[in-house]
């Protein structure tokens, strides 16, 4: 059951890869642009009652800014893709990529809000100015950032490859019956005990010198994961933000973007979990066998580097 | 306030292909024919999604007395908002026959703006330099952002003034064929391949919609 949705999973990275690779992706915007011309028209009347005075429109505001953050991250968003490619990478507990989906999405909220108003009221900058400012610094910056995390992604799982290659034995004490074969398992040979040999740098200990590097280290790519995606707003939200300022209710567009922001979490996370799933589906494709030790590397690696690549190609595709 | 969305709209449009529009526009288009039945001008009507005439009238602070509508007065200063077309900006209509592009003139004629039920309809003419020789080789009306900030759909009966032997069809970009053109294609491909070799379809391309004229010979 895990092999196969190891498989399924495997199959579908593969053909989202393709399809991004060769631009694929553009078919499938244009039928979310059905959507977002919805969402354009379902954003503009609670806008107008609201301006009429009727108050009760925040609610209807608020729940066209939520799906619209969804159907929005839905789309080939970064912050999908980011946070799925460094759940791939490294073996991030549930918690963790909650709280980093919700983090994100809800800097990339507070990021958007901050830019808004710094730009509208000290600077005095429109529209078009601050839509030049996110596109033409913060989105550069954003992919900088985010390459340089998926290169350091890449290094590491360089350096545990490197380890796992070097190292004279296999880590974890070997049966020939189970060898090459994940499907028999935990009945014949109880394995929790070994597994956490087999891979010492996925998260588990080696030593707590060791330990603690990591958690520093995994610290670090949080933030600058969380930072990476937080300061690349959709314009959507920026066009909110000013549009409320605009029309004198500029508190119900800070909230409406928030609003967005948590429907873009719930994609983030889904994005995250799927990634998380396939990994340890992985693992326990591999269980206790040597291909282990090298597989997750090379999962590190090719993660790494899919999200430097990606980072790289974000500068020419302002969302 | 100045009034900046046309320059907005239009600088954006000059901007690397943005990943999705940001402003959608319902396209009407007439033909319109001589007394010899050439084609001699289009008649182009946009109407703007709600958002977008939004920040046009907060832009231009145009609704005074804040009830959320335009009034006849509030709209006057909001006349020909879409019409102040600088250089960089084609117009966004692009005519094609046997594959080459008939020219229009540039600038727009006999526009006219109207704001109902939270949407901007305006109205404006398009001659071609030349007029044109319509028979069975389809005239082809493309509406389209090259830079892709305005998306366009083609609504409503393509109206055909001063011939009745001619017929207009629109035709919808394929989406969901091109993608499971795009999925059949995948499935040949292995890892060795050339990309350009397994001829990718163009997608960016084929994403404008366009409305074909034919007349009898």
């Amino acid at each position: 059951m895990r092999r196969l949705t190891f498989l399924a999973g495997a199959f579908t990275a593969a053909l989202l890869l393709v399809l991004w690779w060769s631009g694929g992706f553009e078919a499938i915007e244009a039928m979310a642009k059905t959507a977002q011309r919805e969402f354009q028209n379902a954003l503009a009347a609670p806008l107008r009652r609201l301006k009429a005075g009727d108050a009760g429109a925040i609610v209807a505001l608020l729940a066209v800014a939520f799906a619209y953050g969804i159907v929005h991250a839905a789309g080939p968003g970064h912050g999908k893709v980011l946070l799925g490619g460094y759940a791939l990478g490294t073996r991030s507990g549930t918690v963790k990529l909650i709280l980093l989906s919700l983090a994100a999405s809800l800097a990339q909220a507070t990021f958007a809000v901050v830019l808004v108003y710094t730009g509208v009221l000290i600077f005095g900058w429109g529209r078009d100015h601050l839509k030049t400012m996110a596109e033409d610094w913060f989105a550069p910056l954003s992919a900088l950032t985010i390459a340089a995390l998926g290169l350091w992604l890449a290094l590491r799982g360089l350096k545990h490859l490197r380890l796992a290659t070097t190292a004279a034995m296999p880590l974890a004490p070997r049966d020939p019956f189970q060898q090459a074969d994940g499907q028999h398992d935990n009945a014949h040979h109880p394995q929790d005990h070994h597994q956490d040999h087999a891979c010492a740098h996925c998260g588990h200990a080696h030593g707590p010198s060791l330990d603690d590097v990591a958690a520093v280290h995994d610290w670090r790519a949080a933030a600058a994961l969380i930072g990476g995606i937080a300061i690349r707003p959709c314009t959507g939200a920026l066009f909110l933000l000013i549009l409320t300022w605009q029309m004198g209710f500029a508190g119900a567009g800070i909230a409406g973007t928030y609003a967005m922001g948590l429907g873009t979490a719930i994609i983030t996370l889904a994005a995250s979990l799927g990634a998380a799933l396939l990994r340890e589906g992985l693992i326990a494709g591999l269980a206790r066998s040597r291909a282990l030790s090298l597989a997750l590397p090379v999962l590190e690696i090719t993660a790494g580097l899919l999200i430097a690549i990606i980072a790289a190609t974000m500068a020419y595709a302002p969302l | 306030m100045r009034l900046h969305i046309a320059a907005v709209l239009f600088a954006l449009s000059a901007a690397p292909a943005a990943a999705h529009p940001h402003a959608f526009i319902d396209a009407t288009i007439e033909v319109i024919f001589d007394d010899t039945g050439r084609a001699t001008a289009l008649r182009i009507g946009w109407v703007y999604d709600e958002l977008t005439t939004l920040m046009v009238i907060e832009d231009a602070a145009a609704d005074k007395d804040g009830d959320g509508a335009l009034s006849p007065v509030e709209l006057i200063s909001l006349k020909g908002f879409d019409m102040q077309w600088d250089q960089d900006f084609l117009g966004d209509t692009y005519v094609k026959m046997r594959g080459q592009p008939v020219a229009l003139t540039v600038q727009p004629e006999d526009w006219t703006t109207e704001w109902q039920d939270g949407r901007f309809i305006s109205y404006h003419t398009r001659r071609f330099v030349e007029p044109v020789s319509v028979a069975s080789e389809p005239l082809v009306i493309l509406p389209y952002d090259p830079g892709y900030y305005a998306a366009y759909t083609i609504t409503g009966e393509t109206a055909l003034t001063g011939r009745k032997d001619c017929e207009a069809t629109v035709f919808v970009p394929d989406i969901e064929g091109q993608y499971a053109e795009l999925v059949s294609t995948l499935q040949e491909y292995s890892p060795g391949m050339n990309i350009e070799e397994i001829g990718f379809p163009n997608v960016g391309e084929k994403l404008s919609e366009e409305v074909r004229i034919t007349c009898a010979d």
